[in-house]
């Protein structure tokens, strides 16, 4: 039984960028374009590992994390936070949010984005 | 004047010389006579009644008047021109008549040569040997009016100056205040007092603290006014910092820039200091957005890249020819140096913005940085044909440090002096060395090296030296970044170069 990866991300390119790495890694690819349509597949599907944006339009990745954070969840689904700001403020208000993994897009690339799934699941 | 009438004058002279010796009945009384009129300083002269010829004039009065003894004694006063003013002439044509006196007539009075001279005119008619004579003595003012008018018209043009710059002063649209030595207000313009909310009168002779209170917009509770004293201790023109406030009686935080300028006296000696600021509360909100709007669209481009580069990425995995491998690879390494750059931007929006980044610090090997440093830089450096080698004097390195901003800031310096060594026979050696409560990093190159008269502008933010400019690629921003970043740290960055001997860059950074 592959295992089951959630993406939010409301970017096509990088949707399909990380559906093709992690489908030739051999795991199953969930994908849902805003925070609201995501945090109903975390309940519905119960990925494996969730990958989720912070920038989305409606609803964004801090509105799933404190959905999440009230309903119990950040211990329950490992789970990697796609950044663009790496500045202090990001990372305290991540840091207070539960995140324990967060990564800055720009600076990584797909290799290291599967390695770290790796060590996570 | 004929032969005759001339010895006649002499004659009548000698006449008029010894009636007035006579006049005095005593031995040596012409010598005393020499001396009040002859001798005297002030133009004398004798005229004889009723003829009113000049009979006897003194040194002073040819010699002020120009005329030579010959030329006057003998001719009437009213002949000779010697009066500017008819109504006055008349006036002392009177005076002979009615045999009277003048005081102190105010009058110009004709020289020989034309000039006119101002004088103060006083005759007098008297009787000596029963003969009439007309005695006038003329004090030149002509000088003293000079310079009374002069000095007159200096103070007319100090006071219209005076008014000119204190209308100046008063009227311009910055905030001026001047400071004495005890650093004391002594003068203040209407556009300070409605800034700081107290009127002239409250502020005037106040220590300026008191009335004008600034601050940093990072630290709004303390006191910033360096700018002020510095400028008393050096003599030196100061900026106010940026990002410096002012804080109004009403507690109204007032952002405000422009400078402090010394005022010295005649021997360079510092007597206070002007101040002059300006209401910067819209500049800096147009700053503000200014660096918004780099941030957001910063933000706002990193996803696109970052497509791209996973694109590439994933392109290269798949069977591709040397040449299409060639290409992607470019692409991939073109969309790296670009996220470079929008990082780059959105450090220096941060530095705009806060003046200073956030760090956070955390305990970090730098050891294991500076290989990731080497590695990131390796295929470069084998593309330049340059040689590195890295030395330290300690197994670990631990630093209390913002890892990704503390490599970002040596990568700057690392990757510069690659850039900048020479073709085929670079060298370059990083030498990292802990010591007691420090660590010294040195990055040294044999490259291309910074000219000595650019070497003060380096860290400046766009500047890039004469000889980087054309041949390779760059914003002129590393630096600059490398250097907030270190200074953030608490630490400091330096470094020595001569043009065309390479650099040695040195970062200095406490442990703690």
């Amino acid at each position: 039984m592959p295992k089951t990866i959630l993406i939010i991300e409301d970017d096509n390119i990088l949707q399909k960028v990380m559906k093709d790495a992690l489908k030739t890694e051999g795991y199953s690819v969930i994908q849902a374009f805003d925070g609201g349509a995501g945090f109903k597949d975390i309940t519905r599907v119960k990925p494996d590992l969730i990958i989720l944006d912070l920038l989305m339009p409606l609803k964004p990745g801090e509105w799933v994390l404190k959905k999440m954070n009230e309903k119990g969840m950040m211990d329950k689904y490992p789970l990697i936070v796609l950044t663009v700001k790496n500045d202090a403020a990001n990372t305290n208000n991540l840091a207070n949010l539960n995140v324990k993994n967060h990564i800055s897009k720009s600076e990584y690339s797909l290799e290291m984005l599967t390695e770290r799934i790796k060590e996570l699941i | 004047m004929s032969q005759s009438e001339k010895s006649k004058s002499k004659s009548d002279l000698r006449d008029l010389r010894a009636c007035i010796a006579e006049d005095f009945h005593k031995e040596g009384e012409l010598q005393k006579y020499n001396m009040l009129f002859t001798g005297n300083p002030v133009p004398m002269a004798i005229i004889e009644l009723p003829s009113r010829k000049f009979t006897e004039v003194n040194a002073a009065f040819l010699n002020r008047l120009q005329y030579k003894e010959s030329g006057i004694i003998g001719k009437a006063i009213m002949d000779i021109g010697l009066f500017d003013d008819q109504e006055k002439q008349k006036k002392i044509a009177d005076v002979l008549e009615k045999k009277g006196h003048i005081r102190n007539l105010d009058l110009k009075i004709r020289a020989n040569t034309g000039e006119i001279l101002n004088v103060i005119f006083s005759g007098e008619v008297f009787e000596s040997q029963g003969k009439n004579f007309f005695s006038i003595v003329i004090m030149d003012v002509t000088e003293h009016k000079r310079n009374i008018k002069e000095i007159r018209s200096k103070t007319e043009q100090i006071s219209r100056d005076k008014s000119k710059i204190e209308t100046i002063i008063q009227s311009i649209g910055d905030g001026v205040f001047v400071v004495d030595n005890n650093l004391r207000i002594i003068l203040i313009n209407p556009v300070a007092s409605q800034l700081s909310g107290y009127s002239e009168k409250e502020a005037l002779n106040q220590k300026y603290s008191k009335i004008l209170r600034f601050v940093l917009e990072s630290d709004p509770q303390k006191e910033n006014s360096d700018f002020i004293t510095q400028t008393m201790d050096t003599g030196e023109i100061q900026s106010m910092p940026r990002h410096t406030m002012l804080i109004s009686r009403e507690g109204e935080k007032i952002p405000v820039a422009d400078s402090v300028v010394p005022l010295k006296n005649k021997q360079g000696k510092i007597i206070g200091c002007v101040v002059v600021f300006r209401d910067a509360t819209r500049e800096r909100e147009i700053d503000r957005m200014k660096s918004e709007f780099v941030s957001l669209a910063s933000h706002q481009l990193k996803t696109p890249m970052t497509g791209i580069k996973w694109m590439s990425e994933l392109m290269l995995r798949e069977h591709l020819s040397d040449k299409q491998k060639e290409y992607m690879h470019d692409i991939h390494e073109s969309t790296n140096r670009t996220i470079g750059l929008v990082d780059d931007l959105l450090n220096l929006s941060r530095m705009e913005t806060g003046g200073q980044f956030n760090v956070v610090k955390k305990r970090i090997d730098l050891d294991k940085i500076f290989k990731e440093i080497i590695e990131n830089n390796r295929e470069f450096a084998e593309f330049k044909k340059v040689d590195i080698k890295y030395k330290k004097n300690s197994p670990k390195l631990i630093l209390n440090i913002d890892r990704n901003k503390i490599k970002h800031a040596l990568n700057n310096i690392f990757n510069n002096s690659i850039k900048y060594s020479r073709d085929d026979n670079g060298k370059v050696l990083a030498d990292i060395r802990k010591k007691d409560n420090e660590i010294l990093i040195k990055i040294k190159d044999n490259g291309i090296g910074i000219p000595t008269a650019q070497q003060k502008k380096i860290f400046e933010k766009f500047f890039r030296a004469d000889n980087a400019q054309y041949d390779t690629i760059g914003t002129g921003l590393g630096l600059s970044i490398s250097k907030s970043i270190i200074e953030a740290h608490g630490g400091q960055i330096w470094f020595e170069s001569k043009k065309d001997s390479g650099a040695i860059f040195y970062v200095k950074l406490p442990l703690k």
